[in-house]
């Protein structure tokens, strides 16, 4: 049974006549679209709208080259059974972007501060942001790409005088 | 008043128990189980396979000590049973079916010696 | 022996204090009824004031681990991500790097997959019936349903290997071994089995109506605005499942029904767990009348490979677990290990915003009911 992706066309062509934008449909159900990141909260208030109401996540990934962060929000509708993902790019040396609480809930509240705590990204208008994970973590923010994670294990837990820790450590 | 449950009473009286007694009785273990390894020392061609698919480097490449050394003269795979997971990838990879897991899984033990399985054991013939 | 003046100074230093009946207290990690995971309440008399969560304590690294291993290896630790249900998400963990290689599997492999992770739903309800009876404080119900639960975990030992862990099953291409001779049979009676568990379960009992009905109430808006999934926003009133509404593998060829009930409170969420096994017998049966022949993995993924490339993109998939919707969202930039892998439990929603939510105002007896009642499992959330 092929779908000839009428949901999506429909709601790919709201989007052009509101914003004048173009999305990529990558498969059934799946709705791919970049922007800037100045122009996040007005996406969001108009997909609110138009029946995207449950985030799904937020997820980050370090692009250590070109020096920036890629922040995708994960979008479900519960009226056209599609998914709608949003790209935004920022700057890795000093991430701030804003927060999405006031469209779509305190559901959103625990997604920024894992990615404050692990990334380092500051979400401006979250008063709340206080660490989920670690207790006392003093070091930079673990997840970036440039924190070498084996050195400080081993200099900190590596117990020499143990012959089957060897393996792991020296290679 | 509920006197279903005096019915209950008197039917669990006369039931089998769902459970066995253990170390006197246990319940059949199908072959396919992932249990401890075997290993056949003759027919190994030292690869190294083993070592490479391992996810938690539980399997080391050694030299075989001065007495074997002419017989054997390659390297060939110690197993650290406390790293292994029993995942089986050393199963499948190997080309000539030498390593192969069978299904003993009583591997608890006080001596800290008799967790790594070395391949040159004198009195097993190749296990 | 005390003499009286020492007892008048005792009475006088307790008169200084401040009279208050508000504390602190910890249902904390080292309590037997909460799992590994931790909520600081403020509590004053019996009523809770404010709630706090405090996760990870089982925090394993499972983003990072998984960027420096094969797709088949990493096969084998994405069972470990929940331990309650580890065939659930070998499966999304396959889907994923299928559709970023773009691979078609064999049409025996999928009916199988659909029936080892329906299999994997009713073991893993047993378990929530088991334990928010023990939250109760009903200590049978919770032996008898880890009883009829060994029965599921000794067809998954014929069948995969191993009881609890099956070591990446379903892996990337299909499965890692076939289904043994006169497995049907066998399958058939445990179904029978796990009726009779169910019409055990299905008494009303009325210390459990009185402790269940009416409490720990959560309203379809704040359920929406808060992030719940699965079960528990069915029980709120919404019709959603993802096995209808982005049907992956063969789902959408067999018959089965949502329930959903309109009330949210704790004997909601419980009877739609009755009710979900019922329905996963259901496709578990229906699986077995039309299961085909043929081979159950593609050829060049029968001999594990050492270095196969992935294709450059990112890929999304979800999938409807026992929990709620669990969801993998992975990046590849052309190599032979994945560059980033995130992964999205049901209960990252269910215990930070839900349950911090639902236990302002309750008792102090109420917090395991309203905790066990959301099918919490602290590996989820902390990876």
């Amino acid at each position: 049974m092929t779908s000839d992706f009428k949901g999506e066309k429909i709601i790919l062509e709201k989007i052009k006549r509101e914003f004048g934008h173009k999305g990529i449909i990558q498969r059934a159900h799946r709705i791919w679209i970049s922007i800037d990141k100045e122009e996040l909260l007005d996406w969001a208030k108009w997909l609110k709208q138009e029946g995207f109401i449950h985030l799904s996540a937020i997820s980050v990934s370090d692009w250590i080259e070109e020096r920036k962060y890629k922040i995708a929000y994960l979008l479900w509708s519960f009226k056209d059974n599609v998914l709608l993902v949003l790209t935004a790019k920022i700057d890795r040396e000093n991430p701030v972007v804003d927060s999405i609480i006031p469209v779509w809930g305190n559901n959103a509240q625990s997604h920024e501060r894992e990615n404050w705590e692990f990334f380092g990204i500051n979400f401006k208008g979250n008063s709340n942001l206080i660490p989920l994970f670690t207790e006392n973590w003093q070091g930079p923010p673990p997840f970036r790409k440039d924190f070498n994670w084996q050195e400080y294990v081993r200099d900190k837990y590596y117990n020499k005088e143990n012959e089957r820790e060897r393996g792991y450590y020296e290679d | 008043m509920e006197f279903g449950i005096v019915y209950h009473l008197f039917k669990n009286l006369f039931s089998k128990p769902m459970t066995v007694c253990f170390p006197y009785e246990s319940i059949e273990i199908q072959k396919g189980y992932r249990g401890e390894h075997s290993y056949d020392r003759d027919m190994c061609i030292s690869c190294g396979l083993c070592a490479k698919i391992c996810p938690d480097k539980a399997i080391e490449m050694i030299e075989a000590p001065e007495e074997h050394k002419g017989k054997y003269p390659k390297k060939y795979p110690q197993i650290d049973l406390g790293k292994c997971c029993f995942c089986g990838f050393c199963e499948d990879i190997c080309p000539k079916n030498c390593l192969k897991l069978t299904d003993n899984f009583f591997l608890s033990t006080f001596d800290k010696n008799s967790i790594i399985k070395i391949p040159f054991s004198e009195d097993k013939k190749g296990n | 022996m005390k003499e009286r003046g020492d007892i008048m100074k005792i009475n006088q230093e307790m008169s200084v204090l401040p009279k208050s009946n508000e504390y602190d207290f910890y249902f904390g990690p080292c309590h037997p009824g909460s799992g590994n995971f931790g909520v600081k309440l403020k509590v004053k008399g019996e009523k809770i004031i404010s709630a706090l969560s405090d996760p990870g304590y089982l925090h394993r690294g499972f983003e990072k681990l998984m960027e420096y291993r094969l797709p088949l290896q990493n096969a084998m630790l994405s069972d470990r991500i929940c331990v309650l249900e580890s065939l659930a998400w070998n499966l999304v963990h396959a889907e994923a790097m299928e559709e970023l290689m773009d691979l078609k599997i064999p049409e025996r492999a999928k009916y199988i997959r659909v029936i080892m992770v329906e299999l994997s739903r009713i073991q893993s309800h047993l378990i929530w019936w088991g334990v928010l009876s023990a939250g109760i404080g009903f200590d049978t119900g919770f032996k008898i349903a880890f009883g009829y639960r060994d029965y599921i975990l000794d067809l998954f030992a014929d069948i995969t290997g191993g009881r609890v862990y099956p070591a990446g099953y379903i892996c990337p291409g299909g499965l890692r071994r076939d289904f043994p001779m006169e497995i049907e049979e066998k399958i058939e009676k445990v179904l029978d089995k796990i009726h009779e568990a169910a019409k055990f379960i299905e008494t009303g009992n009325p210390t459990f109506l009185a402790r269940t009905k009416g409490i720990g109430v959560l309203k379809l808006e704040n359920a929406i605005s808060l992030g719940a999934t699965g079960p528990v926003l069915r029980a709120s009133g919404l019709k959603n499942d993802i096995r209808k509404d982005d049907p992956y593998e063969v789902y959408n060829r067999f018959d089965f029904e949502i329930p959903v009930r309109e009330e949210g409170d704790i004997y909601s969420r419980y009877m739609i767990g009755l009710e979900e096994i019922k329905e996963s017998v259901k496709i578990v049966k229906q699986a077995l009348e039309d299961l085909p022949k043929g081979e159950v993995i593609l050829p060049k993924f029968k001999k594990p490979k050492l270095n196969m490339k992935i294709k450059e993109g990112e890929v999304y998939v979800h999938n409807e677990i026992a929990r709620g919707e669990g969801g993998m969202h992975i990046t590849s930039n052309g190599g032979v290990r994945p560059y980033r892998v995130k992964v999205r439990g049901p209960s990252f929603s269910h215990m930070i915003p839900v349950l911090e939510y639902l236990l302002q105002g309750a008792e102090i007896a109420d917090v395991p009911a309203i905790y066990w009642s959301l099918n919490v499992c602290p590996a989820d959330l902390d990876r």
